[in-house]
């Protein structure tokens, strides 16, 4: 008979990081191991170095706990897996190495340039300010097909499994918010 | 606008954003497996109803992980490329062994607000390497956690406390050993301040961690230096690694040309080391006396060892004139040496002892 495995909940676990007890890995790694690399196969499409970069994720999330707290676990690991998935993207990105679902949600945002721009630092704040209240003011289901697909690179028929639609569905949702964003981003004076 | 520069901008989406999508993420999951979808609308409009009621405003800029705090790694595609970083050549030497098929080498940093990696900050060095024995395979992945001095500091998945311990040529390795369908070990233990994790997962049908422990503990450690005294005008110790290569950067460097804060070090561990009353009687010696002072360095993989600068001798003429004198004297730095639990083991049948 298959045993069940108990988890131990979030909240027992970020204390097992404020108690500097390495049992919050090994409780992290069991609860969210196959959530994170997941994430990171998503934008790297290679197992090995997903799990790198979980193994970065860990020793990120025991340096940032304490002083962080966070209030969801798996959204804390989800950007920190993120972030290091897409900091391995970039470096191979440099050596021409990979394709991956990065480059394929990317290329969706077809109208964009490939032209290299020059961003201060204020108009990069910027940017990033108004996506970030671009993104909060898409209806629920928007956003979320937003997240799966630009942020978390998902593949479409993923997000279509999750939503039980088709994944025209999805593209035609895909089309709706580039719309959205492109209008938004002209109209605030860049160019898309 | 870049698609990168659209990418990057999308870093910076707050996390209550990520927060919500990850639990609407889960309804949705949870949905998808019970397979029932006509309650769709309502697990939605229940999972809405749900973020609305917890949705608190965050502080953005205190939870937003910033790029500082996100570790890159960089990959090596071999041992030689990674020794111009960490030139820990005596233990890639142990791992390199006929047998072993290296997969993968990456060093972590940390990352500057690029994400780019700050190569002076390594965070962790794995290697993960695989061992084709006669009809199974052993996967091993060899860590070095930086700047680690506690064994508990380690975040290593794969280790369960057992309360398992044991010496080898005088490290301290704390071990387990679980059967999760295969036989999976980790040691662990504290080398030169830094935490070594040796974590084996063996096709066979024994825990084969003592095998890679060995390998490292075994081989590399006791042979890695040793001490060379050389008599002329002047008596000079010389520190030399297995490879015969003298690490010891400056060779004559007399204690007056030590600075302060070093001269403390050298008189701090002469305390340790229950020299006390001689730490004072080359004190007063120094006063008198500006030449021929001795001293001991020792340099491991690449930089000054962590308890450095050991013993060291005021020139005395009365008690060194003679060959059976400095004999003496080499007696009690290997005294020293060999009674200090802190000191890097000395080899007693290295050729120039």
């Amino acid at each position: 008979m298959k045993q069940e495995t108990v988890l131990m909940s979030d909240e027992a676990i970020v204390e097992l990081y404020f108690k500097r007890d390495e049992r919050a890995i090994s409780e992290t790694d069991r609860k969210y191991k196959s959530y994170l690399l997941t994430i990171a196969d998503n934008i790297l499409h290679n197992r090995l170095d997903s799990e790198e970069c979980l193994n970065d994720t860990y020793i990120g999330t025991w340096n940032a706990i304490p002083p962080e707290r966070p209030r969801i676990l798996q959204a804390f690991l989800a950007v920190i897996m993120r972030r290091c998935a897409i900091n391995r993207y970039k470096s191979d990105r440099r050596e021409k190495r990979i394709p991956s679902e990065l480059v394929d949600s990317l290329s969706e945002i077809g109208e964009f340039s490939d032209e290299e721009d020059i961003l201060t630092e204020l108009q990069a704040e910027d940017l990033r300010r108004l996506i970030n209240d671009f993104v909060s003011s898409l209806p629920k289901r928007r956003r979320y097909v937003f997240m799966s697909r630009y942020y978390f690179s998902r593949p479409i028929s993923e997000v279509a499994r999750l939503l039980a639609c088709s994944e025209s569905t999805v593209h035609k949702e895909i089309a709706k918010i580039k719309k959205e964003l492109k209008e938004k981003l002209e109209g605030e004076g860049y160019t898309v | 606008m870049t698609r990168e520069r659209f990418f990057d901008a999308l870093d910076a989406i707050d996390i209550d954003i990520v927060e919500d999508f990850v639990l609407t993420d889960n309804a949705l999951e949870k949905r998808s497996e019970h397979k029932k979808p006509k309650y769709l609308k309502w697990t939605a409009l229940a999972a809405c109803l749900v973020l609305v009621v917890c949705f608190v405003p965050f502080i953005k800029n205190i939870f937003t992980p910033s790029h500082g705090s996100s570790p890159v790694t960089v990959r090596y595609s071999s041992f030689e490329e990674l020794s111009v970083v960490l030139p820990y050549n005596n233990f890639y030497k142990a791992l390199d062994s006929e047998n072993a098929n290296t997969v993968s080498i990456g060093m972590s940093y940390a990352s500057d607000k690029d994400g780019n990696a700050i190569t002076t900050q390594p965070l962790q060095l794995k290697i993960r390497q695989t061992y084709e024995c006669e009809n199974y395979t052993d996967t091993v992945d060899f860590y070095i956690i930086f700047g680690k001095t506690d064994v508990n500091e380690s975040y290593i998945a794969g280790y369960e406390e057992q309360g398992l311990t044991k010496e080898i040529n005088g490290v301290t390795v704390h071990y387990s050993m679980i059967d999760d369908g295969a036989k999976h070990a980790q040691g662990k233990f504290i080398y030169e301040g830094n935490l070594y994790v040796v974590d084996v997962l063996s096709g066979g049908s024994e825990y084969a961690l003592d095998v890679y422990l060995e390998k490292v503990l075994g081989d590399w450690l006791p042979d890695d230096f040793y001490v060379k005294f050389v008599i002329d005008e002047t008596y000079y110790c010389y520190v030399y690694n297995t490879d015969l290569k003298r690490v010891m950067i400056n060779d004559s460097v007399r204690l007056f040309d030590v600075d302060r804060e070093t001269l403390e070090k050298i008189y701090k561990k002469a305390s340790e080391c229950n020299m006390l009353e001689y730490e004072h009687s080359v004190r007063n010696k120094m006063n008198k006396s500006t030449e021929s002072v001795y001293r001991v360095t020792l340099y491991a993989h690449g930089r000054q060892y962590v308890s450095t600068a050991y013993g060291f001798l005021a020139w005395d003429e009365e008690f060194y004139k003679t060959d059976s004198d400095f004999a003496s004297f080499v007696d009690f730095m290997k005294e020293i040496m060999y009674s200090t639990p802190e000191f890097i083991r000395l080899d007693p049948n290295a050729p120039h002892f």
